[in-house]
């Protein structure tokens, strides 16, 4: 029944791109839309029959690929990743129908989209070498051709583009590098005989698999320092694109990592996880702060996304560490905790790409130092926006709540742990949570604070109309998921187990007990979001009961109406109001060396006097530090290559002969 | 097994053959050079004839036929005819000057010894001892490609090359298909024809044919 | 007593009298009279100097964001009755022509020690 159904999916969902390529314009949106959702909903009955029943299916067709065949198996690990997937496509493909009414999109747009979700998918689901890295190039292209459907001919999107692929294949090479070696060495390419033989594997090659495996998984996730794409890409895709990168594509990168470092090479070493948890560590504090300095909406939330990301992989770094030190209930309680806080990044994450792009929308714009003043023309958006900011912000009652719990909980308890090392990687893992705690507050406060409330502080801003309802369905379908989750956790707390078990290669007893609410079943600690917030909305109701009953003085009866206090001016623009800028500023000047801001101050004067400036303009921009380190000395090293390498061939026909009679020389004489 | 009368005639032809191209390396003059050619060519047509004869093969002795009208006769011919166009027409300045031509020529016949040995070892026999003198005409061939800027020199260092590959065939194989040694001499014949056509337009246009000079296209 | 200084155009004067009424020598605090930020935290305003146009408004809204029950203190000449700039160019009048005055503190400027007698007046203590 579960393959029956994620097959049908994957057809549905491959037939809504072939419809939207061909479908004359008027149809074509609606019928690809139609056509992915309910691919969606297939995909996730497949998949989430896996979850409930915990049996993995598992397929194998020699037709569509030729020598190899096509191997698809999907476990309970993947299967929470082709979950998460159906309900973020589900969302966007909603999302979408009201993203391109008013300006039909191009026959690329609207089968690229569906595209994408196929091979999102799909990639889950590949149960060999050749199919997994089939799916993954299909994954890679379809994405950076979705990304450029919208305005392609602008100079960022291109540059953007370039970058994304750049990147992307750099790391498809690591990994089809690695897994090759591993199958080479591991005699057959299907999954199942690459696990089958883990034992056999020698030490230094495994690792070595590993690294360049973690390698292009990571540049997938967005993990600094490969994650300079994401905050290219991710503003200039179109936002249902953003979202489906963000809530279910980066997802893949900590599947990949799983799925190799557990599965296929069995757990593996102990300094293994803990490059990872401190890859997790450096993106979750470096995509926090770039997160609380970006003035552009969808720039803070792609620098989000990294620091997500990063206290997902640290969940998962500490997770395999203390697997590799034998201890299992800690282990799958961490890795629990880390699948938990991806779904729920999915969602929130979803939600606010989405609302941005809604804004966006109505706005014209997504600089945060432009906008102002959306809640009010905009309502129904500022909330799930907001449902979405509070999420990420894991205020409790929500889901980024209960999953960040869930992993404070797992780091603290592994304390326990015999090893030394990996009690001061949980350590860090502790501090990182916290201050990324504050600094994503930050951002989110900043976000919401400056884009939605106050004045607006420009004529687009001023004139956002309330977007439509499919688009506002399709915030409401993930932000309904960030509150559901965030009250009753244990709804899919059960399936999330199984997932942490197959992920885990000695497997995980149960880390959580059933109910609605957190409880852990290895050690002790529960909390129950839904008790806590029916107490909080108990209280106001009391509070409030108790304000009417109780009889009040001739004051509190005629409440006096006055203006909010303002210091007394007369005057108020929106230009008087704290800007994006202005609100980071603090902090930018706190982590100057790490964020490296660059101050651009012109001062004019009178001509009479130069203590009497006539007009001062200042200009600031914050780049990616590790983009300027790191990538310019290494492209600029590229191209002076290539224009040294431009100097050989100048046209000579001598010349080019010559090279050729010297390559034959000396192939003869090798050969001697 | 072969007379010794037999052998030395073929042993002389591919002699000759070599000589050829270190020959065509020496002079400067044009015409002294298609002269060459078409003695190689002659030498070649003597190889496969001999060969025919002890064989008995009537498709290599067509095949002899074809390489002496060919590469004896009708190529050098053609090129005869875009040399007397142009007349004086030396190779006045080639990009490596002759005694380090020749040098050169001395080394890369010494490579061709080293090499061929590998493949001699396959076929050991009388015949393949000269396999050499084959690639080492390709190989100077394929330097007078390189060092040498008149088109029609050009022409001659790419006629080397072939004559080279084909004497190897001979000795290796005694003598290939002869649908093949066809083809490739119209092949031959046809990059003269076009060398012709293109040598007259050029010096129509820039009046002169030197190679080098078409650098100036590029970029 | 809580209270929120409003400079309505004074010399400056009246704020230095001001700051020693509340420095260690009269030290206004100890019979419970305190400087506040914002009108929000007041009992009253404490005004000085006379109301000038540009100050006008702004009094007027200060004394709107004031809770009630609340008081309003001239402080120098100045706020009193226009002192020395009454009738000048720039000038709407005294506190009293714009705001209901509770408790004039004539002097120009007024010493801290008439501050704090008349702050002491207020508080009771
Ligand atoms: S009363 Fe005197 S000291 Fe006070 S503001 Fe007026 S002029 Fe200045």
């Amino acid at each position: 029944m579960s393959t029956a159904a994620y097959l049908i999916g994957l057809g549905i969902a491959s037939a809504a791109a072939l419809l939207g390529a061909v479908l004359p314009a008027r149809r074509r949106l609606l019928g690809a839309a139609v056509l992915s959702s309910a691919a969606c909903l297939a995909a996730l009955a497949g998949a989430g029959d896996v979850l409930v029943s915990g049996h993995a299916f598992s397929l194998h067709t020699a037709q569509v690929l030729p020598l190899t065949g096509v191997d698809l198996s999907l476990d309970p690990l993947g299967a929470i990743f082709v979950v998460t997937t159906a309900v973020v496509g589900l969302a966007v493909s909603c999302y979408s129908v009201g993203y391109g009414a008013h300006q039909t999109p191009s026959r690329t747009a609207t089968a690229m989209l569906p595209a994408f979700l196929t091979t999102l998918l799909l990639v889950p689901a590949a149960a060999s070498l050749a199919t997994f890295m089939v799916a993954w190039e299909l994954m890679a292209l379809a994405s950076l051709l979705a990304l450029l459907t919208e305005h392609r001919r602008r100079r960022e999107t291109r540059d953007a583009a370039q970058w994304y692929a750049v990147m992307t294949h750099i790391g498809a090479a690591a990994i089809l590098l690695g897994l090759v070696l591993l199958a080479a060495h591991a005699g057959g390419q299907s999954f199942a005989a690459i696990a089958a033989h883990r034992r056999h594997l020698s030490v230094p090659l495994a690792s070595v698999v590993f690294l360049l495996t973690l390698f292009g998984f990571a540049s997938k996730a967005g993990a600094v320092p490969l994650h300079v794409w994401l905050p290219r890409a991710h503003p200039e895709a179109p936002s249902p694109v953003s979202a489906l990168m963000s809530g279910a594509m980066v997802n893949l990168g900590i599947y990949g990592i799983l799925r190799v470092g557990e599965d296929l090479l069995g757990g593996g070493e102990l300094w293994w996880w803990l490059v990872v948890a401190a890859l997790g560590v450096v993106s979750a504090v470096f995509g926090a702060l770039h997160a609380a300095a970006s003035t552009d909406t969808k720039r803070l939330l792609a620098y989000s996304t990294v620091d997500n990301i990063g206290l997902v992989l640290i969940g998962v770094g500490a997770a395999g560490a203390l697997a590799a030190g034998g201890e299992q209930a800690l282990a799958g309680l961490v890795l629990l905790a880390a699948l938990f806080h991806l779904v729920n990044h999915a969602l929130f994450k979803g939600c606010l790409f989405l609302g941005a792009g809604a804004v966006q929308h109505a706005a014209g714009t997504r600089d945060l130092d432009r906008l102002g003043g959306i809640a009010r023309k905009m309502p129904a958006t500022a909330v799930l926006f907001g449902i979405g900011a509070l999420s990420i912000s894991a205020l409790p009652g929500l889901n980024g709540f209960a999953s960040e719990w869930l992993l404070l909980e797992g780091l603290l308890h592994g304390f326990a742990s015999h090893s030394a090392v990996t009690e001061a990687a949980l350590l860090a893992g502790v501090a990182t949570l916290a201050i990324t705690g504050g600094l994503t507050a930050t951002a989110f406060v900043k976000a919401l604070g400056v884009g939605f409330l106050g004045q607006p502080r420009s004529e687009g801003a001023g004139d956002a109309r309330e977007v439509g309802p499919s688009m506002l369905a399709g915030m409401g379908l993930l932000a309904g998921g960030c509150v559901v989750l965030g009250v009753v956790p244990g709804v899919v707390l059960p399936a999330l187990d199984r997932a942490t078990t197959a992920g885990l290669a000695a497997g995980a007893p149960r880390a959580v007990l059933p109910g609605l609410g957190l409880a852990l079943a290895s050690v002790r600690g529960a909390i129950d979001p839904a008790l806590l917030v029916g107490g909080l909305l108990v209280g106001i109701v009391v509070i409030w009961g108790a304000l009417r009953l109780v009889p009040r003085s001739a004051d509190l009866r005629s409440p006096r109406r006055a203006a909010a206090w303002g210091c007394g001016r007369e005057l108020q623009t929106a230009r008087m109001e704290i800007t994006a800028t202005s609100f980071a500023e603090p902090l930018q000047r706190v982590f100057a060396d790490v964020l490296r801001p660059d101050h651009d101050l012109e001062v004019t004067h009178t001509a009479e006097s130069r203590y009497f400036p006539e007009a001062i303009s200042f200009h600031q921009r914050v780049d990616d530090a590790i983009e300027r380190v790191v990538y310019r000395p290494v492209m600029a090293a590229v191209t002076w290559w290539g224009r040294l390498a431009r100097r050989v061939p100048n046209g000579s026909v001598h010349r080019y002969l010559a090279f050729g009679f010297a390559a034959l020389v000396l192939v003869l004489v090798v050969l001697a | 097994m072969r007379t010794g009368a037999e052998l030395d005639v073929v042993e002389l032809a591919a002699g000759i053959v070599l000589a050829g191209a270190v020959l065509a390396l020496w002079r400067k003059d044009l015409r002294a050079l298609i002269s060459v050619l078409s003695l190689q060519g002659a030498a070649l047509a003597t190889v496969a004839a001999v060969l025919a004869v002890h064989d008995g093969d009537a498709g290599l002795g067509v095949v002899a036929g074809v390489v002496l009208l060919a590469k004896g006769l009708v190529i050098p011919g053609l090129l005869a005819r875009v040399v007397r166009a142009d007349p004086g027409s030396r190779e006045t300045a080639p990009l490596v000057n002759v005694p380090a031509s020749l040098i050169t020529a001395a080394v890369l016949v010494v490579v061709s010894y080293l090499v061929a040995g590998h493949l001699t070892a396959l076929f050991p026999g009388p015949l393949t001892r000269l396999a050499p003198l084959g690639l080492a005409t390709v190989l100077v061939g394929f330097f007078v490609l390189v060092t040498r800027r008149k088109a029609v020199s050009q022409i001659v260092g790419l006629l080397l090359v072939d004559n080279g590959v084909a004497l190897v065939a001979f000795l290796l194989t005694a003598g290939v298909p002869l649908l093949v040694e066809l083809g490739a001499s119209l092949d031959v014949l046809l990059v003269v024809v076009v060398l012709q056509v293109l040598a007259t337009s050029m010096r129509a246009r820039f009046g002169h044919i030197d190679l080098d000079q078409l650098r100036e296209l590029h970029d | 007593m809580q209270l929120r200084h409003v400079d309505a155009g004074s010399c400056n004067g009246c704020e230095i009298e001001i700051a020693q009424a509340f420095a260690p020598v009269s030290d206004a605090g100890r019979f419970g009279a305190r400087l506040v930020a914002s009108p929000r935290h007041a009992d009253g305003l404490l005004v000085t100097g006379v109301v000038t146009k540009n100050m006008a408004v702004p009094l007027q809204m200060t004394f709107e964001a004031t809770p009630r029950p609340r008081v309003v203190v001239a402080c120098g000449d100045c706020a009193v009755s226009g002192g020395v700039f009454a009738g000048a160019y720039g000038v709407v009048g005294s506190v009293r022509d714009v705001l209901p005055v509770d408790v004039e503190i004539p002097g120009c400027p007024p010493e801290p020690s008439e501050i704090t007698e008349a702050l002491r007046r207020l508080t009771g203590r």
